[in-house]
């Protein structure tokens, strides 16, 4: 390639003609101590909390610790090229990053800077990290459903817009999953995601994001991520930065859900910044307001009243327990602020049964009143029957010298659990988990072998698309099962029934 | 030069009670004359921070009593007694700073690349004088890696109206864009 000089100097001019120096007061102090991501600073009298500093080399940072002759300040950025007695400026600005459509299909960092190589974002629209939960008048109890596309909770622990619901288990059982099955769900649903990677590997990212765009997902996702070799300020801030981007959505009217995963992570780095300021460690080292941390980020979850455009921003937060100690002190505090949990065991998960989810533990605290109504219909019994086999599965060894009705619950509880199992990436619509739970608690599989129940979902919904659809575009615009239609759902799965080839 | 809380503490105590005895201009001049002899002579120094003992404190104080007033000597020798004699540079610093704004006085500094005339100085004294609100005392720092233009540093603050500044400016923008 050729390179012409004079190309070259007529770009570099008209970049000066248009370059204008403005020259004003500036606030500065200097260095006086910098190492492990932190910079104590002397000077910034009146420097805010939170406010963005910006330290030499375009390196910028946030203003933490307001002492009374230095201010702790975290970096994000390398602290390599900084020295003692740097010159440090206020920006007058308190840490906020960009939000709004602009982001939708992203991956940036923290700060909002992109990483995906698509150009700079374009957007107006700014906001703080840290916000204020809307108050008590701002809100209205959760209504509408949120729909994750997983049969386990979608008919046992509803998730409703603008609730809480923690995800929890043991490493590796798939709280991700979960999580990106609840994003794919919600295409053309109207709902925008965001799912902040807080501290997460670099592959384990990548491919939650390949997988998002394998499936079409990113058309309305944004992806936050901070990798587990940013700097620990950068872990810290993410997930506000994620629900900073969310409220925008929430605050317009419209609907958003973000996952914040996972924030046993954001705890870890939360104390590492506390305690390099020197803040006074409490139990397990995390400091005083580790609580707060969390309660903070998660009441910015919120479904609004109609008056503010009944927007929402659901929160998935996930945890990871370390052998299942789910009385731990991170997993307490998450799972008492939120409206309910996802409790993942590994037990289930190697006895095949995926997602593992453990019905007993798990809660939905407020989903119920989102739930749709013929959803309630057909699950209701599910959770019992459920219940009443779990107690019931220690005797299934001796099946054959237990009495007929035992006998009976044990093999609808073997079939109710194979009904709840799904694979991965594979979201179903609602109205035909309806349909196929229905199958279940009216007893029509108590006569199928367990190992065909899978093969039989597929070749069920097959059948009802082909032959019967007007059965789930009814369930599906009315929401609710009147005489008639159950009548229908009866004749159409008894004729299935009567033809499945087992 | 950065002042720790404590020499603030101690700065403004004794501004407190040279006020009360209007000595408060005496003071600067003995902390600044005290401050400049320990920075110059390493025996001095070196006396001062050495252990305490009752014969180190007669001879301090038969010293200081010929030179210093009353006020100054027993500062002085409560600093030595508390082991805070090393704070002696930043209080006095703190001390003429709190004096000015007690005052309603600023000092700037102000960065040149060659020294600043009579001319340019009053008319830049005037126009930060409008700025600040205050009376405005001049101290001129010869910097000739600036290049040219000056910069000014009041309370903290800094204005970069320096060549050097400019071309930073410009390099950032350049890059970034």
């Amino acid at each position: 390639m050729e390179v012409k000089a004079k190309e070259i100097s007529t770009i570099i001019k008209k970049e000066l003609e248009k370059y204008q120096l403005e020259t004003n007061f500036e606030e500065v102090g200097e260095i006086i101590q910098v190492g492990d991501g932190i910079a104590h600073v002397y000077g910034l009298e009146n420097v805010m909390a939170n406010e963005l500093v910006e330290f030499p080399h375009g390196v910028f940072g946030m203003a933490l610790n307001l002492e009374d002759d230095n201010v702790g300040c975290v970096l994000f950025g390398s602290e390599k090229n900084l020295k003692e007695g740097d010159v440090v400026k206020r920006t007058g600005k308190i840490m906020q990053v960009p939000v709004g459509e602009a982001l939708t299909g992203r991956v940036v960092n923290p700060l909002g800077q992109p990483l995906d190589g698509k150009g700079p974002i374009k957007t107006d629209h700014y906001s703080p990290i840290e916000r204020k939960a809307p108050g008590v008048v701002a809100r209205q109890p959760v209504k509408e459903p949120l729909q994750t596309g997983i049969k386990a909770i979608d008919s046992m622990i509803p998730i409703g817009r603008g609730q809480r619901e923690l995800i929890i288990g043991d490493r590796q059982i798939g709280k991700t999953t979960i999580a990106i099955d609840a994003i794919l769900n919600q295409k053309g649903q109207g709902v925008h995601c965001i799912y902040v990677a807080i501290g997460q590997k670099g592959s384990t990212i990548r491919k939650v994001v390949k997988t998002l765009e394998d499936h079409g997902a990113m058309e309305y996702t944004t992806v936050v991520m901070s990798n587990a070799n940013d700097p620990a300020p950068f872990t810290y801030i993410a997930p506000y930065s994620g629900a900073a981007m969310g409220e925008y959505y929430r605050d317009n009217g419209m609907h958003a859900l973000v996952i914040y995963d996972d924030l046993s992570k954001h705890a870890w780095a939360y104390r590492q910044v506390s305690l390099l300021l020197r803040r006074p460690p409490g139990r397990e080292a995390y400091p005083g307001d580790i609580f707060y941390l969390h309660s903070r980020l998660l009441e910015r979850a919120a479904k609004l009243s109609d008056e503010l455009g009944g927007g929402s921003l659901t929160a998935l937060p996930i945890v990871e327990t370390q052998a299942g100690d789910f009385s731990a002190y991170i997993p307490t505090n998450v799972i008492s602020i939120t409206d309910g949990q996802i409790y993942l065991e590994p037990n289930l998960f190697y006895g095949g049964v995926r997602p593992a989810i453990n019905v007993g533990l798990s809660v939905s605290r407020v989903g119920g009143n989102a739930q749709i109504k013929a959803m309630k219909q057909v699950a209701g019994k599910l959770r019992l029957e459920l219940a009443q086999y779990r107690e019931l599965e220690a005797f299934s060894k001796f099946s054959s010298e237990l009495d007929k009705s035992t006998q009976a619950q044990l093999t609808r509880g073997e079939r109710m659990v194979e009904i709840l199992k799904q694979n991965q990436n594979e979201t179903l619509l609602v109205e035909k988990q309806i349909a196929f739970i229905f199958l279940g608690t009216q007893g029509f599989l108590d006569e199928i072998p367990v190992g065909e129940i899978r093969r039989l979902e597929a070749e069920y919904y097959q059948f009802l698309e082909a032959k019967y659809p007007q059965i789930l575009t009814t369930i599906a615009e009315k929401k609710a099962m009147d005489d008639e239609l159950q009548a229908e759902l009866k004749s159409a799965a008894q004729e299935f029934i009567s033809v499945f080839a087992v | 030069m950065i002042i720790t809380s404590t020499a603030k503490k101690y700065a403004h105590a004794l501004y407190d009670i040279a006020q009360k005895r209007k000595q408060a201009e005496q003071m600067l001049a003995e902390l600044d004359s005290f401050s400049a002899a320990m920075e110059k002579d390493a025996d001095l120094r070196n006396l001062l921070v050495m252990p305490n003992s009752k014969e180190k404190m007669q001879l301090l104080e038969d010293a200081l009593k010929k030179l210093f007033s009353d006020l100054f000597v027993e500062f002085a020798l409560l600093l030595v007694d508390n082991n805070r004699i090393k704070l002696l540079p930043q209080i006095c610093d703190e001390f003429h700073s709190h004096y000015d704004f007690m005052h309603s006085r600023v000092r700037a500094t102000v960065i040149t690349a060659v020294p600043l005339t009579s001319e340019v100085e009053a008319k830049l004294k005037s126009q930060l004088e409008k700025q600040f609100h205050a009376e405005l005392r001049i101290d001129n720092v010869v910097d000739p890696s600036i290049m040219g233009g000056f910069v000014v540093k009041v309370n903290g603050q800094v204005l970069d109206a320096s060549v050097l500044g400019k071309f930073k400016k410009l390099k950032i923008y350049l890059t970034q864009n």
